[in-house]
Parts: C-alpha cells; sequence; structure tokens
C-alpha cells in the first residue's frame, strides 16, 4: 500500500469525521434538512471511495452499508430516527477507530464489526423487506443520484451556454459549443470519487498548506534561540555609540518580533479544534443521564497555542461532563423550579492581555453548599469550625480538593474522586488557574485562564542576593517597597509568620531567601528581627496563586523580559521551586521560579488547616493546647479569644467609627462592622501608658455565626499557644473566666454576653 | 599508549579525565565534546555535586563537579579544569573535571569488574576497571551522572 497515500486518506477520513460528528448532530435537531443528509452522504460516499481505492475492505463494507442507510433516508424511504442516528454515530466511532488502527499498523484489522453492521442493516430493512435486492437498489442509486448530478450540472452548463449565446448571437460555432462541454462533464463525472474529492480539496491547498508539527516545533525552538540572540544583542548596542550599528540592531530587534509573533502564529490553532467535539460527548452524556442539554458556543475562533490546546482539552471535557453529571437537573425538576426542560451550556472563549479566558456556564442547580460542607467535614478534609468560618465561596471552592466528590451515587460519567482537583492541576501545569462562581438553583460559572503560549513568555526579573530569578508576569499583581516605619506599621508578626498590611488586608509574607536558603545581608535582617526594622526597606512582589496571594519579598525588581523557557535537567527536578531556566540577555542564566511551588512550602495553601488542629475551644479549653490572640485593655487588663475565632487583625483611624443604631460601628469590607469597645464595656478608663499610635482603632475582627464583630482593644499583645487552665469567676459579666497565659492573669472574654447587650 | 587492535568488538574507545588521583574514562559515544572551565549559575537548594547550570551555546545544561560527586576535596583553582559535556538519548550534562586526557582504545582483555571492596558510592558510578599498564582506568556509567 503506498504509504503516502494512506497518510493523506487518513488525514482527508478524520477531518471528513469531525465534521460528520457536527452535521450528524445539526441532522438530530433539524431532520428534515436535506441539504445535510446529502452532505453527510457525500462525505462518508468519499470515505467509501477511497476506501475500495486502497483495498481497505472491511472500512468499505462498513461505510458502504452506513452509505445504504443514507441513501434510503435521502430518498425519504425510511424516516429519520433517533435510532439511527445513534447508529451512525457509532459507525464514525469505529471508522475513527479502524482508521487509528490502519495508521499505526498500516493494514487492516482482522475481525468486523459484525453487530454493527447487523444493526445499519437492520434499520435499513425495517422498512425494505429484502436486503439483497436493497443493496442492489441502492447502488443504482447511487448511480442515479450521480446521473441526475450530471444532469443538474449538464443542465447549468446548458443556461449558461445559453446566456452566453445570447450574448453572441449568430455565432456560427453555435451548435459544436452547446455539444462538446456537456460531453466532457459527463466523463469527469463518471471518473472515480477520489478525484472529486481531490478537485473539490483544491481550493484550499491553493491557501493552505499541511505542515509537519515538529518543524514548526523546531522552527519554534529557533525562533527562541533568535530572541535570545536578539536579546544579547540589543545589550551590546546599548553600548555601543555606532549609529549604523544600532540601527541594524533596531531592524534586526523588530524582524525578530515580527518572525517570532509569524512562527507563534502558525502554532496557533482555534479553540473550536476542541470545542467541536463536546456537542457529541454533551449529545453522549446527557442521554446516558436521561436530562436534555444543549450547549451554545461563543468565540470559537480564538487562537491558542497548540500544545495548550492539547493540554486542556481533557480537564474541559472533565469539566463539561461534571456540569451536565451534577449540574443541571433531570427536565421534570427542571420544570418544577421553572426552568427550561432543556438544560444549556454555555462555552465562551475570548482573549484578555496575554492570557485567554474560557468560561463553562450552566444553567443548572450550581453547587449546593450545605451538601459540600457535610461533605468536606465528613471527609475530614477541615474540622468544623474552619469550615464554620469559610465563605460560601471558599466551601465552593473545596470541590477542588483532592478526594472530594459530592455525587451521592457514584457514575460512570464523572464522579470518581478524582475529579476537579485533577482539572486544576493540569490547568496550572500549563501556567493556567481556574476560578469558581456558582449560586445555588441558578447555575455555575467555572472561569479559566491560561497563557497564549508556553515557548517564549513575559516575565519580571528579581534579583535575591545577587542571583537573577525570573517570576512570570502571568503570576504577578503589584510591586511595593516598605521603607523605614512603615515596616513597623504595616507588618505584623503573628507567630512567627509576617504579614503585611495591604488596603485592609492581611497579606502573607514569604521571604524568597528564607525558601531558596539563599541570604542577603538585608533580608537576613528582616526575617530575623521585626523590630530592627528601621533605616531598611523591603521590596514586595505580590503573587496571586488560586484565589490567594502572597507577598515574596526580594532584594530588587528589574525589568521585565519576553523570555525563552528552557527546562532543567533530571538531576535538579527534585528542587521544585522552579519553572525551568533562561538565558539573559548578557548569556548568564536565570532560573524562573514556580510561584505555586514556593507557596506550598512557605505553606500559603496549607494555613487554615494548620490553624484548625487545636480544635473547638469549649472542649479543650482545659488542658488541650489553644492558641489564644492576646491583648491590652485598660491599664493592666489582659485579655484573650481564641484564634479560631479570630478572623482578622485590623487597625482604624478612630475617625471612621460611626454610630449605627446606637452602637458604633465601622464601614468594613463593603457592609458594617459592629464595635465592641471593651475599655467601655469592662469600665476600664485608664489606657496603658505606652499605647502606641492613640488615634488609631486595635480592633480584633471576630467570626461569629452572626456575622462579624470588632472587639476594641488597647494594643495586641501576641498569639501564643498555650494550654490553660479556666478558672470562672461568679458575677462578672463578659468574662467566661481567667487562666494564666505567659505568666499573666488573662480574662478570656465571653463574647456571647457582649452581643446579647 | 592505547592498546591497537582493528577488532571492534573487543575493543572500547574511553575519553579519559582526571579526577584527583583518579583516572577516569566515558565512552566516546557518549561524550559530545570537551568545553574549558566556565563559572556555573549557582541553583539554590540542589545537592553538593551540582555545581549548577552553564550556558551551552543556547542550551542550559547541568554542570556536575566530580570531585564533589566524589565526595573529594576542592580544587585549589578552577582555571585549568575542564567540563567534559556528556550526552545520553534526551538530556546533556556538563562534568567538571581536573584535566582530560586523551582518547583510550582499551581491550576487553583488561576488563575487571568493579571491585567488590570498593565503597558504596563509587560502585554505583563506575562500571567497570581497565588494567593498564601502568594504571587504572575506571569506566564511568554515563547514565548514572544525567540522572
Amino acid at each position: 500500500m503506498d504509504q503516502e497515500l494512506l497518510q493523506e486518506f487518513i488525514i482527508e477520513a478524520v477531518e471528513n469525521l469531525d465534521s460528520l460528528d457536527q452535521e450528524l448532530l445539526e441532522l438530530e435537531n433539524n431532520p428534515q434538512s436535506q441539504e445535510l443528509v446529502n452532505s453527510i452522504f457525500r462525505r462518508i460516499h468519499t470515505i467509501k471511495g477511497t476506501c475500495g481505492f486502497l483495498e481497505l475492505t472491511k472500512l468499505e463494507a462498513l461505510t458502504h452499508t452506513g452509505e445504504t442507510l443514507l441513501d434510503s433516508l435521502r430518498s425519504g424511504r425510511i424516516p429519520m430516527t433517533e435510532a439511527i442516528i445513534t447508529a451512525l454515530l457509532e459507525m464514525l466511532d469505529t471508522v475513527r477507530d479502524m482508521l487509528e488502527f490502519i495508521e499505526a499498523n498500516a493494514c487492516e484489522r482482522e475481525e468486523q464489526n459484525e453487530s454493527l453492521l447487523a444493526d445499519l442493516k437492520r434499520l435499513n430493512e425495517e422498512v425494505e423487506e429484502t436486503p439483497v435486492e436493497k443493496e442492489q437498489e441502492s447502488a443504482e442509486t447511487i448511480e442515479e443520484e450521480v446521473m441526475s448530478e450530471e444532469d443538474e450540472l449538464a443542465a447549468l452548463f446548458k443556461e449558461a451556454q445559453e446566456e452566453y449565446l445570447k450574448g453572441a448571437e449568430g455565432d456560427t460555432n453555435e451548435k459544436v459549443v452547446e455539444n462538446e462541454p456537456v460531453k466532457e462533464v459527463k466523463k469527469v463525472e463518471k471518473n472515480d470519487s477520489v478525484k472529486e474529492t481531490k478537485e473539490s480539496g483544491n481550493k484550499l491547498a491553493e491557501s493552505s498548506l499541511r505542515v509537519d508539527v515538529e518543524l514548526v516545533d523546531r522552527l519554534m525552538n529557533l525562533v527562541g534561540e533568535l530572541v535570545l540572540t536578539r536579546n544579547q544583542i540589543l545589550q551590546f548596542a546599548s553600548t555601543s555609540t555606532d549609529s549604523a550599528f544600532s540601527n541594524t540592531t533596531q531592524q534586526l530587534n523588530l524582524i525578530t518580533s515580527e518572525l517570532q509573533e509569524g512562527v507563534m502564529r502558525t502554532r496557533m490553532q482555534p479553540i473550536g479544534n476542541v470545542w467541536n467535539k463536546f456537542p457529541r460527548i454533551v449529545r453522549d452524556v446527557s442521554k446516558a443521564c436521561n436530562k436534555e442539554v444543549q450547549v451554545i458556543m461563543e468565540g470559537e475562533d480564538t487562537e491558542l497555542d497548540k500544545t495548550i490546546i492539547a493540554a486542556i482539552k481533557d480537564p474541559l471535557t472533565h469539566i463539561i461532563r461534571n456540569s451536565i453529571d451534577h449540574g443541571i437537573e433531570a427536565p421534570d425538576v427542571r420544570e418544577a423550579r421553572g426552568k427550561d426542560r432543556q438544560g444549556t451550556i454555555l462555552l465562551s472563549a475570548h482573549h484578555e492581555g496575554g492570557s485567554v479566558i474560557i468560561e463553562i456556564n450552566d444553567d443548572g442547580g450550581g453547587i449546593n453548599t450545605a451538601r459540600v460542607r457535610d461533605k468536606a467535614i465528613e471527609k475530614g478534609l477541615y474540622s468544623e469550625d474552619v469550615i464554620e468560618g469559610m465563605s460560601d465561596r471558599e466551601i465552593q471552592n473545596l470541590i477542588f480538593h483532592a478526594g472530594f466528590s459530592t455525587a451521592e451515587k457514584l457514575s460512570n460519567i464523572s464522579g470518581r474522586g478524582v475529579g476537579m482537583d485533577v482539572v486544576r492541576s493540569n490547568l496550572e501545569s500549563i501556567g493556567g488557574n481556574i476560578e469558581l462562581q456558582s449560586t445555588e438553583g441558578i447555575g455555575t460559572t467555572l472561569k479559566i485562564k491560561i497563557p497564549l503560549t508556553l515557548a517564549i513568555i513575559p516575565a519580571l526579573i528579581v534579583t535575591q542576593a545577587d542571583q537573577r530569578f525570573a517570576i512570570p508576569q502571568v503570576d504577578l499583581v503589584e510591586l511595593f517597597r516598605l521603607e523605614g516605619n512603615e515596616l513597623v506599621t504595616r507588618m505584623e508578626d503573628i507567630h512567627g509568620s509576617v504579614f503585611i498590611r495591604l488596603r485592609g488586608d492581611l497579606l502573607p509574607v514569604v521571604y524568597l531567601g528564607h525558601e531558596l536558603n539563599l541570604y542577603s545581608k538585608v533580608s537576613e535582617d528582616v526575617s530575623e528581627d521585626v523590630a530592627d526594622f528601621e533605616n531598611k526597606n523591603i521590596t514586595v512582589v505580590v503573587i496571586k496563586i488560586e484565589n490567594k496571594q502572597y507577598g515574596l519579598v526580594i532584594d530588587e525588581v528589574h525589568e521585565t523580559q519576553e523570555i525563552v523557557v528552557k527546562p532543567l535537567g533530571r538531576r535538579l527536578k527534585d528542587i521544585n521551586l522552579f519553572g525551568g531556566a533562561t538565558i539573559m540577555g548578557d548569556g548568564q542564566i536565570a532560573l524562573i521560579l514556580d510561584t505555586m511551588a514556593i507557596a506550598r512550602q512557605a505553606n500559603i495553601l496549607e494555613d487554615k488547616k494548620s490553624i484548625s488542629d487545636d480544635g473547638n475551644l469549649d472542649d479543650e479549653i482545659e488542658g488541650e493546647k489553644t492558641s489564644l490572640v492576646v491583648a491590652d485593655v485598660g491599664e493592666k487588663r489582659r485579655i484573650a479569644v481564641e484564634l479560631d475565632q479570630v478572623n482578622r487583625l485590623e487597625e482604624f483611624p478612630i475617625e471612621s467609627v460611626e454610630y449605627g443604631s446606637g452602637s458604633k460601628v465601622i464601614k468594613y469590607r463593603g457592609g458594617l462592622l459592629k464595635l465592641i469597645d471593651l475599655s467601655e464595656e469592662l469600665r476600664l478608663d485608664s489606657k496603658p501608658e505606652d499605647a502606641e499610635n492613640p488615634d488609631e482603632l486595635k480592633v480584633i475582627v471576630l467570626n461569629e455565626s452572626s456575622g462579624l464583630y470588632g472587639l476594641v482593644v488597647d494594643r495586641v499583645v501576641d498569639i501564643v499557644d498555650e494550654s490553660v487552665t479556666l478558672q470562672s469567676w461568679e458575677n462578672c459579666s463578659g468574662v467566661r473566666g481567667s487562666a494564666v497565659v505567659q505568666g499573666k492573669v488573662t480574662d478570656f472574654i465571653d463574647l456571647n454576653h457582649f452581643l446579647q447587650m | 599508549m592505547s592498546e591497537v587492535n582493528l577488532n571492534f568488538d573487543t575493543t572500547e574507545q574511553l575519553s579519559t579525565f582526571f579526577v584527583g588521583e583518579m583516572f577516569m574514562g566515558i565512552n566516546v559515544m557518549s561524550v559530545q565534546e570537551v568545553i574549558t572551565y566556565q563559572e556555573a549559575t549557582v541553583v539554590p537548594l540542589s545537592s553538593d555535586e551540582v555545581a549548577g547550570l552553564i550556558n551551552l551555546r543556547g542550551r542550559i545544561i547541568t554542570a556536575i563537579d566530580m570531585r564533589k560527586l566524589l565526595g573529594l576535596g576542592d580544587r585549589e583553582t578552577n582555571t585549568e579544569a575542564k567540563i567534559v559535556v556528556v550526552h545520553d538519548d534526551s538530556e546533556v550534562v556538563g562534568i567538571i573535571v581536573d584535566d582530560v586526557g586523551d582518547v583510550y582504545k582499551v581491550k576487553r582483555d583488561f576488563y575487571e569488574d568493579t571491585p567488590s571492596t570498593l565503597n558504596k558510592l563509587c560502585k554505583k558510578l563506575i562500571k567497570c576497571v581497565y588494567k593498564l599498564e601502568d594504571k587504572l582506568l575506571l569506566e564511568l556509567k554515563s547514565e548514572m551522572l544525567i540522572s
């Protein structure tokens, strides 16, 4: 068998199959469309024809049977049914299988899918009695069809001719002209169907070209090298005074950029290439779940790098299966809820900055927060009190947690416990991220953000201990610097973990030098002694991972650059803090930081869990260790609240306090925070003598089931882990009891008392 | 100095180098080139024997210091040192050695398995020993260097 011809046939056939998938699904919605039936028939006919030519007898037999069935449909002898569509789709799958086998082995499989063949025949026979006759008949029909097409063409020709003749009246060659072209048309039409497709394919071939992916990859690599060399020359040119040289360099710069863009574009494919598989998946899955689902796509022509297209296919498929299986309700349920019986999945894609945003929206039941919460507790992912402290959104995001699955029944389609966590890690491995938004009863939206390409990325160059590192631009939120006094006022140390106040939020701080064991003089001092901040400054890069942010403290920030990502050797694979390396303009190497891995190593992602370990205070306040926030109120009073209850430590200017329904409130995170001024409540008027910033209100924000409350204290002292023994006092309102914490008598605040007031 | 034997089945060509007191070799087929010493970019948190990354004409390769790998002391000066670039099917690494020697054709007759009394680390790295007239030539397993 001619290998090249075979390859071409396979590529062409697979393309035809893809279109067939779509057309069949369209046909299901629009069974009367003669146009679709014709198109489907022609495609199958093309495949069959070439099969015969290449002596792929099994494939030919199968497609022939399918063609026969289609022919009956076309002529209206049998009506279109769902069973027929299903059988035809199954046939496409089988053909695809067979093609794969042929591609791998260059020969046909021995066995034939007899049951499918029988099915297809039976469907055709349900109306027609005798199959043998039928086949012959169908063969005739094809001929007839060809004939009729021929006639049509001939007619067209004649028409054209007549028109032409009208224009050239009195032409003496009239008769000759009239006859000859028609004959020629007939000759062409009678040729093999292979030729037919070749001819229709010619138009495409003129404007596009099939190129080996390997070649494109190699070009991409070379362009990467060129970009690096260009960067080196640019650096060199900046020190040169020769104007001719700098002009040439500029030119090189422009051409390289354009070339890079061009080569990058050759690797770009519309996302529709992945999406066009989805209508079929949606159909199959919704049938299997007895649901009615339609899929709508927007922005199919949004382009992405080929490797990324390949990488997002599985995660997207999984999400869609999930949406149908878990998200969209059964038709009856939907009706009862006042929705359309048919659910809708909306896929949309668009460019935003250097990334592509893909949204998958379903109008299903949304995520049942209560069930997720119960499940998380049941599976022991988090303790109860930690979950209580979570917002609905945080709880919903638990579905990305490894080993989480809320489906009550495990189904074949989705929900085997390896689900959304794999989706997320797959997306993260290509530098993307996923966000979830769900409203119970209304639906769920998943927002995926992925980079356009992986090979060349913009990155920020930073230094730590005189060594350069690159941070991918997509991970960055902002940069800032803290100087002098700010280091004291804006940095907080909670039990060894450092935080920076950033617009009302506490930003966890990670020292790059500490994580990499790469200390420079500056950062070493900073990490060791919080009090020693004066006359120093730190540079912080705010990095976003998942839904969290953290501040990475580094020595210096340099410029942003396009870098070419190169993999690290196997010997360095164990250190997973680096995503690769790149060569800088001066030929030196810089490592690319994996911001996710750094966060993981610094325990940023796990912080919720570690707090939860200390458990509920009422049962464990005696004996076991509890994390406490200790604060001073008034001159001598020291109070404590359990860290579990604490949402945040805040400072507000005194003038921001307002009064609402008789109590002190403060505008806080889009709502009102009720303040409980402890020195007033406990009837203490004197302030501690050494109170810093008397104009600032120190507030411990507490989580209560009824909302957030702010406990106004005079000074937050520390956060401690202590095992305490409470001693209760009679008639001491607002205090549950006292204990010795760090050598001082400390009152434990009874928040309920203040809430009831 | 090298054994001349045209029967290639029984001979092997080793590219040789010196590390401390040791005379070592790697099959020439896995040696890509030898370059002069260049300072490597340190990779934080990497194990001791990894000297860092070097830029080999636009390709980033890991450099391994043979002295560190074998647990020998530091080199007095790196100016004489050379980097032997070794490759397998998928990857290239550079190994930093004190100096390089000739390419030796060694006969299987002089071959001996790694002596069992050798320390564990050496046993892991050394494929076999060739007894040359005046010294021993230790053949390294190139795959152990790469991963």
